[in-house]
């Protein structure tokens, strides 16, 4: 079975997860959440999940949290409140999220807020959530794109949501990053990416070394996992430009 | 026995006067108490200053009919549904002037405020661009110099929310169902001068008692019987959220939001 883009991106959203972890599902991110229920069955059981603030949530399929918010709540061991899920965050208790920036830079900047349009005037997205806390609070940051352009990845972002420092990871449509204390560099590359493609991907300097490994793609039981199981109804699609139109459909459909 | 504080639509809207800092409760699309906003935006209400901590259609609706002159928020949108379309135009041409918050600094503003604090410190947001749009003032640790922001209090002048039910006194009944920051509500309102309350339903506070509470009388000021207050938004355990009607709203607004408003209005049954 060939991993579509973004069951590859799950897969290596899911291997950064480490035993101990305790990670937090933000807003809107149905491939963040399809990720960390794939991290929890094959990879780390004991890691704790934190969906919608809810607390050690039941294995379910992605869509049910957006059509009916109140039954992953039921099925959790309990639920924090807002203030207790964000106290968690500020004392340095999560210590892992998968963020969706419009925009990561080469010093692991997020941006979440606002992206510079072509005639030079600034676009306002939806808003950055929790991304200017995460930022500085949360052990750990993977961001993630279905996109590799110098777009979502400039040498420095239009504005500064989330200041640098936690960003150990990037996973795009093309390639794995990896902070190495001074810049990324090029961890691993998908299957049928070149390392010029990567290069030109981004806006900023890669540090690409002579042997570049080809990423990990999902074993069949992960696969099997995501398109039966976890997302049976291809939400995480939404997050990805080619696949959107048509999950958002779907998503409507199950709302009748 | 108390006398009654539940009031008409008119009255309570009466309540909220141009140019006043209004916290509308909600989280996202879920219990925005839309047909309070509506009629609120019809009764010609101009220059609110809008609170909302996860924002959708609350903010929407009242930019697009005109009502709005800040909003302070840390998320306008629609989640997988998009962004928010005469919002990002009000913002674009300065009609209305954006405040965006991360949900520390907002939450924690409204933690100063219920515990009658001029600011709470915050270690969230340090180092990010927000920190100059809000006006965020950093301040020392005064036992080990630590450097932290000083969320200021956020102090509404008036509160809406949407609940299941409320007795005529104020009680008002907590959420059936512990869905994404089900308690939020009561943060807010705790925050603000004057609360009020738009419900499905006025019961007992014999009933009331049996769901438990999530304001108590004395924190609530008016009570505004609404059934399918929040539609198309959701009241989770009673109503889903009725996806067709908002993607309906935002095809339309994309060229007339004003007219699209006005439409959700009327459409309400």
């Amino acid at each position: 079975m060939k991993p579509t883009i973004d069951e590859q991106i799950a897969w290596c959203l899911a291997r950064c997860v480490r035993p101990g972890d305790v990670l937090v599902v933000g807003v809107a991110t149905p491939l963040a959440a399809a990720a960390a229920q794939l991290a929890r069955e094959l990879l780390v059981p004991g890691l704790v999940l934190i969906e919608a603030a809810a607390v050690d949530v039941a294995p379910h399929d992605v869509a049910t949290p957006m059509l009916r918010p109140e039954v992953i709540a039921d099925e959790a061991v309990g639920v924090y409140t807002q203030v207790e899920i964000l106290d968690a965050i500020q004392r340095g208790r999560v210590t892992l999220q998968f963020v969706s920036p419009a925009q990561v830079d080469g010093h692991g900047n997020l941006n979440t807020s606002r992206v510079r349009a072509a005639d030079g005037t600034m676009r306002r997205l939806p808003g950055g959530l929790a991304h200017a806390d995460v930022a500085c609070l949360i052990g750990r940051l993977v961001a993630y794109r279905a996109a590799h352009e110098p777009r979502f990845l400039p040498e420095r972002v239009d504005f500064v949501t989330g200041a640098a420092g936690r960003v150990g990871t990037i996973v795009t449509s093309a390639a794995v990053l990896a902070w190495d204390g001074e810049r990324y560099r090029l961890a691993s590359l998908h299957d049928g990416v070149t390392r010029e493609q990567a290069v030109a991907g981004c806006g900023f300097v890669l540090d690409v070394a002579a042997r570049i490994l080809t990423t990990e793609p999902p074993p069949p039981e992960a696969l099997r996992l995501l398109r039966e199981e976890i997302d049976p109804h291809g939400m995480r699609r939404l997050e990805t430009r080619d696949g959107r139109a048509a999950a958002l459909r779907e998503l409507e459909r199950l709302s009748r | 026995m108390a006398s009654t504080k539940v009031i008409s639509l008119d009255a309570a809207t009466g309540l909220v006067e141009d140019g006043a800092r209004l916290a509308v409760g909600g989280i996202l699309l879920r219990r925005k108490p839309v047909a309070f906003l509506s009629a609120l935006a019809a009764a010609g209400r101009r220059d609110l200053r809008v609170y909302s901590f996860l924002a959708s259609l609350d903010v929407e609706l009242l930019v697009a009919r005109g009502a709005v002159a800040e909003v302070h928020a840390g998320y306008v949108g629609f989640e997988q549904l998009g962004f928010a379309p005469a919002f990002g135009r009000a913002v674009a041409a300065g009609d209305v002037r954006a405040f965006e918050y991360s949900e520390l600094v907002f939450v924690s503003g409204l933690r100063a405020s219920l515990a009658g604090l001029p600011f709470l410190p915050t270690r969230g947001a340090r180092g990010s661009d927000l920190v100059e749009e809000l006006g965020l003032q950093e301040l020392a640790c005064p036992y080990t110099g630590e450097r932290l922001l000083a969320a200021p209090a956020i102090r509404p002048d008036v509160c809406v929310i949407h609940a299941e039910a409320a007795d005529e006194q104020g009680n008002v009944m907590a959420p059936s169902t512990h869905d994404f920051l089900f308690d939020a509500d009561a943060t807010l309102a705790r925050a603000s001068e004057t609360v009020i309350v738009t419900t499905e339903r006025v019961v007992s506070t014999e009933e009331l008692r049996r769901g438990g509470a999530l304001l108590f009388s004395f924190e609530v000021d008016a009570v505004v019987e609404l059934p399918q207050g929040a539609w198309p938004t959701a009241l989770p355990g009673v109503y889903g959220a009725d996806l067709e009607a908002v993607r309906a709203y935002l095809a339309e607004a994309a060229t007339d939001a004003a007219a699209a408003a006005g439409r959700l209005a009327g459409a309400r049954s």
